[in-house]
């Protein structure tokens, strides 16, 4: 055999050597629940990965979902899957595929399910948001969508409230007793001062939305999203509690 | 007048042709929609279905360049020797086109498998599978000797393998995952270069006055450089699916290692274009133009996402998507120059089938979209993977590269499309 041809072959061999080698201690079982199984056959039927990734791989058109479940939580993402094009106005619109509730049960089940397994952990080195998380996102989004922020201060409140990166109204409604997600804020005010002893209304309001588990209104359920205080600036908070402090 | 082979290489060098037109318009319409948000097509024509239309259309174009040239390689000298097992490749090339035309319909109606880079269909990976290994066992047995073929036809296995890979169907989504990486690795990283690179070496003989010694050995040569580097490329992503710690020390040796054999692999070529002779073609250029998005795909920018600590930064982003579409157009624009001196030779009249213009508008076209968008992946690991900042609003901020990457794919369009013109116009004349 010539020295080239020799060295080809050898090449081939020590490649193979090494495909094998390696991939074998990556083939570990990793047990699915029925539920799960059957939300990857959603994920799979729905082409969700042609848009999106999980653990990096797959299409660049949406964010990555791998940390979803636990970041969101299963009630915003209900909310979501029912009308997605309500969360990012002015930005790309997720298509609504109109699945059952049984495979959207499962569909959540497997994301659930993606984001507690090895290649998640640690997996990516630092969160990846799908909105905000920088001082630049408001200003974009806002004259994108050709609006001026307004001067008021009451009336900046409720600009951002209705849009992102906050939009509250997503989940709170302003009518009286009417529920979207979270309670209606129709008189927070006043409720709001007597929620704890001591606390006065505006402070319940600003820890509200910097930690929202730290008080939840029974009968709602902990689903707030965690990350508004590093989402929205101070001036934007103070905007949107002067706002809410209207509302009595 | 041609001879049966003749026609169906020609045949296969059409579809070559045919299926990047409508892989550039597919792309062109995906990009479209990274541009702005009010997408008018944003639910009827969803982004996964043009995007998994576009990959399909690409990597089915590589594959076909990859057979018309192999069958050319294996016949002879203007491809006038005679196919051994010609009934098979009769039967093999009908079961392609219509592979082909399921393929194209499958994307164009939504049913396309939702596993990125392995889009197709199970039932038609099956059939691909079948037919792609017919055509490489009818197109090897006639050349076994040559070393172009083996190397060439050893390309082709690994690309079946790569199928068969794809079509394992396990228990979990973490396998799953595992097995897709190993299937679109082999494929993309190690099959289609190498037998790309060995149909290149065919082309040195055409367009460089270097010995026959030299591509019969130097094919050797690079093929063993390339497996090495593909697998160097392929693996380590292992790591974070759960595979041993050597799969670090393959990364960052991959870091190093891929692109110093791919730049190995590149002055091999280059060092044949500096030994020009009379040429009928532009094959040289095409070629030269394969290595150098081999080099940046394959070597660059494979080989510093397969180090671990570099990859679970850049892992999903554009960047990722700049690796994949630069390795599947290189392995093209090979096929494209064994199509130009093909046809050419086919043609019979010692000219090109087509000038300078398509060449310099796919070139400029693919280097300018590789540039806008290799800026948006960057962009995209410092602001959402480094600060955090959320993906729509880096999306939004990135939208004027997103315009370049698309101007990019119009002037790619413009240049495959006169490319096709002039193929058909300077089509061989059959008595």
């Amino acid at each position: 055999m010539s020295g080239t041809r020799l060295f080809f072959t050898i090449c081939l061999l020590v490649s193979a050597a090494l495909v094998v080698a390696v991939s074998a201690g990556a083939m570990r079982p990793h047990p699915m629940s029925t539920e799960a199984a059957q939300g990857w056959d959603v994920w799979r039927a729905t082409g969700c990965e042609g848009c999106h990734t999980l653990y990096g791989q797959g299409g660049s058109y949406a964010p990555d979902l791998t940390h979803i479940f636990a970041v969101r939580g299963e009630v915003y993402l209900r909310e979501f899957w029912a009308n997605p094009g309500a969360f990012h106005p002015g930005q790309r619109i997720m298509p609504a595929f109109g699945l059952t509730k049984s495979e959207t049960d499962n569909l959540f089940a497997f994301l659930k399910w993606v984001g507690e397994q090895e290649p998640a952990q640690g997996w990516p080195p630092r969160p990846i948001r799908v909105n905000g998380g920088s001082p630049l996102s408001a200003p974009i989004v806002a004259s994108a969508g050709g609006q001026d922020v307004p001067a008021d201060p009451v009336a900046r409140g409720e600009y951002y409230f209705k849009r992102p990166p906050a939009i509250c109204s997503t989940c709170h409604s302003l009518e009286l007793d009417v529920v979207i997600v979270g309670p209606s804020l129709a008189g927070i005010t006043t409720r709001a001062a007597t929620r704890v002893l001591g606390m006065s209304a505006e402070s319940y309001i600003r820890d509200s939305i910097i930690h929202p588990g730290d008080f939840v209104v029974p009968g709602f359920p902990d689903a707030m999203q965690r990350n508004l205080g590093d989402t929205l600036s101070g001036d934007q908070i103070n905007d949107l509690i002067t706002f809410l402090m209207t509302l009595e | 007048m041609m001879t049966q082979t003749q026609k169906l290489t020609y045949a296969f060098f059409a579809q070559t042709v045919l299926l990047l037109m409508l892989y550039a318009v597919a792309a062109l319409f995906g990009a479209a929609k990274f541009l702005s948000p009010s997408d008018p097509l944003a639910l009827s024509l969803p982004y996964h279905q043009v995007g998994g239309l576009a990959n399909v259309l690409l990597h089915l174009a590589a594959l076909t360049g990859l057979l018309g040239g192999g069958l050319y390689v294996a016949t002879g000298a203007r491809g006038a020797g005679q196919i051994k097992y010609i009934t098979i490749l009769q039967y093999g090339f009908w079961l392609w086109t219509a592979l082909l035309v399921l393929a194209f319909g499958a994307g164009v109606f939504g049913l396309l498998e939702g596993r990125h880079l392995l889009e197709l269909p199970r039932l038609l990976d099956v059939y691909q599978l079948i037919v792609l290994f017919a055509l490489v066992i009818s197109i090897t047995t006639n050349a076994l000797r040559s070393p172009i073929i083996r190397v060439w036809s050893i390309g082709m296995a690994l690309a079946v393998v790569g199928v068969l890979a794809g079509l394992v169907q396990p228990a979990d989504y973490v396998a799953d995952r595992v097995w897709r990486v190993l299937a679109v690795g082999l494929q993309f990283n190690v099959a289609y270069p190498l037998a790309a690179l060995a149909l290149g070496f065919w082309l040195v003989r055409r367009f460089s006055s270097v010995p026959r010694v030299w591509t019969d050995t130097g094919v050797y040569t690079v093929g063993g450089l390339l497996a090495i580097a593909g697998v160097l490329v392929t693996l380590p992503p292992l790591f974070r699916l759960g595979a041993a710690e050597i799969s670090i020390t393959l990364g960052s040796m991959a870091m190093v290692a891929v692109p110093l054999l791919y730049l190995i692999v590149t002055s091999h070529g280059y060092g044949a274009l500096s030994e020009r002779a009379q040429s009928h073609s532009l094959a040289a250029h095409w070629f030269a133009l394969s290595l150098l998005l081999l080099l940046i795909g394959v070597g660059l920018l494979g080989g510093l996402g397969a180090s671990v600590d570099v990859g679970q930064w850049t892992t999903g982003t554009r960047l990722t998507d700049l690796q994949t579409t630069l390795t599947l157009l290189g392995v093209a624009a090979m096929g494209l120059g064994v199509v130009n001196q093909g046809a050419s030779d086919l043609y019979g009249q010692q000219r090109r089938i087509n000038g300078l213009t398509p060449f310099w508008l796919v070139a400029f076209g693919v280097v300018i979209g590789a540039l806008a968008l290799g800026g948006a992946g960057i962009a995209q690991v410092y602001m959402e993977r480094v600060l955090s900042i959320g993906y729509l609003d880096v999306q939004t901020l990135v939208t004027p590269l997103y315009a370049l990457w698309t101007l990019g794919l119009l002037l790619l369009a413009a240049g495959i499309g006169v490319y096709a013109l002039t193929f058909w116009l300077r089509r061989p004349r059959v008595s």
